[in-house]
């Protein structure tokens, strides 16, 4: 039985291949913007899944493909606040550990900077 | 059909006109009738905080802009309380005497000892936290709250300015009020306060408006004041596309100070001074890179108020300023530095100027319309010379680098533009902010200010309008 190429399947055909295609410059990037936030502190040990955690958090906060319109550098800063790096004195030699969204409107009252007592 | 009377109309709801309502309640008769009309909706914080992408900028339609700069300012119940950073310094008494004592701008018609009193009611009110032991200002009384804590570069400049470096007055609390408000945590976006810190209208004198002698109109667009020879006998306003009128024996503009005159001009009260000198201060931020000292550790946004260049001789020849430091949830992107870098912003005073004005609207578009050409050589003097005045000020710290940005394009404190004074001639209100022509109307607000001091103006707006209230009853 021969499959004849109709309209319909030559459109959902494209479609398919459309999202295929966008799924995969969406996950590529994605992957890139891991890699250059785990380069960026290179010299720092990142719990495995960090970088990921923060990522999703951002941009479901954010909204979908913020984090890469978003500038480098303060997207690096951001995810370092997001650690637990400064809940003690910074210590490089320490593996750093995603805590939470550094974000005023995600987590209202979450400040490593700040002291209260 | 006969117009509903009231014994007050206030038009607005912001702190001019809810302080001046908190002071008249108190004294008035247990079955007077006061009527508010609020241009704005009644904003739940929760939702505020939910749509503020949708409110930030909706201000802008309510007027013409003819400047190079902006005016920010919140529509809504409550108004400005709903988007202000609760920054609650006092006036220097020489702010009040600025003519006097520098030969510039212009003296008020009272002082900061007719003031104190309601000063410290509106920190009552305000439940604001301050250094009540160490403060630039004189004080009857302490701070409801205890200050909060400086950073750490804060406390260099402390030790290096003892008598010019202060923990910032706020009401944004140290510690959860009296009222259920809770401690500031420093989240830095007090535009919209995520945990509904620091005070506000709605949530620090809402119970004002639920007191059965007052009714609120929300989204009740105050049109003009009636007036009868030099009595005013009410208000037209709009509302849902209809206009209505209510007869009121006392009258209170509470708006800003671009829509106070422009009511006074299409009510014909106009005279030279009404409308004239719109002004703001004007601030600059500076950022400043530190070498090997951290700059952490505060418990809130603003921590300190620097007054190194602020009161003294200079300001014969330019602008006093006011510094605050801030203490942001942000670090250095550079290795091991992370807390080496602050920010600041200077504050300075301007002077009001008869080119800059808020002018009428027309029949084909009636909002109000600002003209504002420039700053003052005063002001721009201070701004000129900030680069040796930025390394003058920080010179007790290790800094590295600053980098001064341009002025911000509105400090949300529009002042000016319908003044308090003694001469009919040259001023709109009295001392008490009564209308110098119409004895029956009131001008509260920002628009009252004969000059615009570095220190943020609405704990000053606040104690005016309690004293107003009280003078009224007084009298």
């Amino acid at each position: 039985m021969s499959m004849r190429m109709t309209r319909r399947r030559f459109l959902e055909g494209t479609l398919a291949l459309v999202c295929v295609g966008g799924g995969y410059v969406f996950w590529n990037r994605r992957q890139r913007l891991r890699k250059q936030i785990r380069e960026h502190f290179s010299y720092l040990q990142l719990e495995r899944g960090a970088v990921r955690s923060f990522l999703r958090d951002y941009e479901q906060a954010n909204g979908l493909g913020s984090a890469q319109t978003a500038g480098h550098s303060g997207l690096a800063r951001k995810f370092l606040l997001s650690t637990d790096f400064f809940h003690f004195d910074p210590d490089e030699s320490r593996t750093i550990r995603y805590s939470r969204l550094a974000d005023p409107f995600v987590n209202p009252c979450y400040n490593p900077l700040a002291s209260f007592r | 059909m006969t117009s509903p009377r009231y014994d007050l109309i206030l038009v607005g709801s912001s702190f001019a006109s809810s302080m001046f309502l908190y002071e008249y309640l108190r004294h008035a008769k247990p079955d007077a009738r006061v009527l508010v009309l609020e241009r704005g909706a009644l904003e739940e914080h929760r939702w505020q905080v939910e749509h503020r992408h949708e409110v930030h900028g909706r201000h802008k339609s309510s007027f013409v802009n003819r400047s190079p700069k902006g005016w920010f300012f919140r529509l809504a119940f409550g108004g400005a309380s709903n988007c202000w950073w609760a920054c609650v310094p006092r006036m220097l008494p020489e702010d009040f005497e600025l003519e006097t004592r520098y030969g510039v701008g212009a003296d008020w018609p009272l002082g900061y000892d007719e003031l104190e009193e309601y000063y410290c009611l509106a920190e009552e009110i305000m439940e604001v936290s301050g250094p009540s032991a160490d403060s630039p200002f004189p004080r009857s009384r302490p701070y409801p709250q205890e200050p909060h804590k400086l950073s750490t570069t804060d406390e260099v400049l402390k030790a290096a300015y003892p008598d010019r470096f202060f923990v910032q007055p706020t009401a944004r609390p140290r510690r959860t009020t009296a009222s259920g408000r809770l401690s500031c945590c420093a989240n830095g976006v007090c535009h919209h306060c995520p945990i509904d810190s620091k005070f506000s209208i709605l949530n620090g004198m809402r119970e004002l408006y639920d007191d059965p002698r007052v009714e609120i109109q929300l989204l009740a667009r105050a049109e003009t004041v009636d007036v009868a020879g030099s009595h005013a006998t009410g208000v037209h306003y709009l509302q849902g596309g209809a206009g209505r009128f209510a007869r009121g024996d006392v009258i209170g503009l509470g708006a800003n100070a671009l829509f106070n005159p422009h009511l006074l001009m299409r009510s014909g009260l106009d005279g030279p001074a009404v409308g004239e000198g719109l002004v703001e201060q004007v601030s600059v931020s500076v950022n400043v890179n530190l070498d090997g000292l951290d700059n952490l550790l505060g418990s809130t946004v603003i921590t300190g108020h620097g007054y190194m260049v602020y009161p003294g001789e200079h300001r014969k020849q330019r602008a006093a300023g006011l510094i605050e430091t801030f203490n942001y949830m942000s670090v250095r992107d550079v290795r091991g530095r992370w807390h080496q870098r602050m920010a600041l912003k200077f504050i300075f005073e301007d002077l009001r100027q008869a080119k800059n004005r808020v002018l009428p609207g027309d029949d084909k578009d009636p909002r109000p319309r600002t003209l504002f050409r420039s700053r003052s050589a005063y002001a721009m003097a201070a701004i000129d010379a900030l680069d040796e005045t930025v390394d003058d000020v920080l010179s007790p710290l290790p800094v590295e680098d600053v980098t001064i940005k341009s002025p911000n394009e509105s400090e949300s404190h529009i002042l000016g533009t319908a003044i308090m004074g003694n001469d009919p001639e040259t001023s709109v209100v009295d001392r008490d902010l009564i209308h110098h022509r119409v004895r029956n109307l009131l001008v509260l607000g920002g628009s009252a200010f004969p000059t615009a001091a570095p220190a943020n103006p609405t704990l000053t707006i606040s104690a005016l309008s309690l004293r107003a209230a009280r003078e009224m009853f007084g009298s």
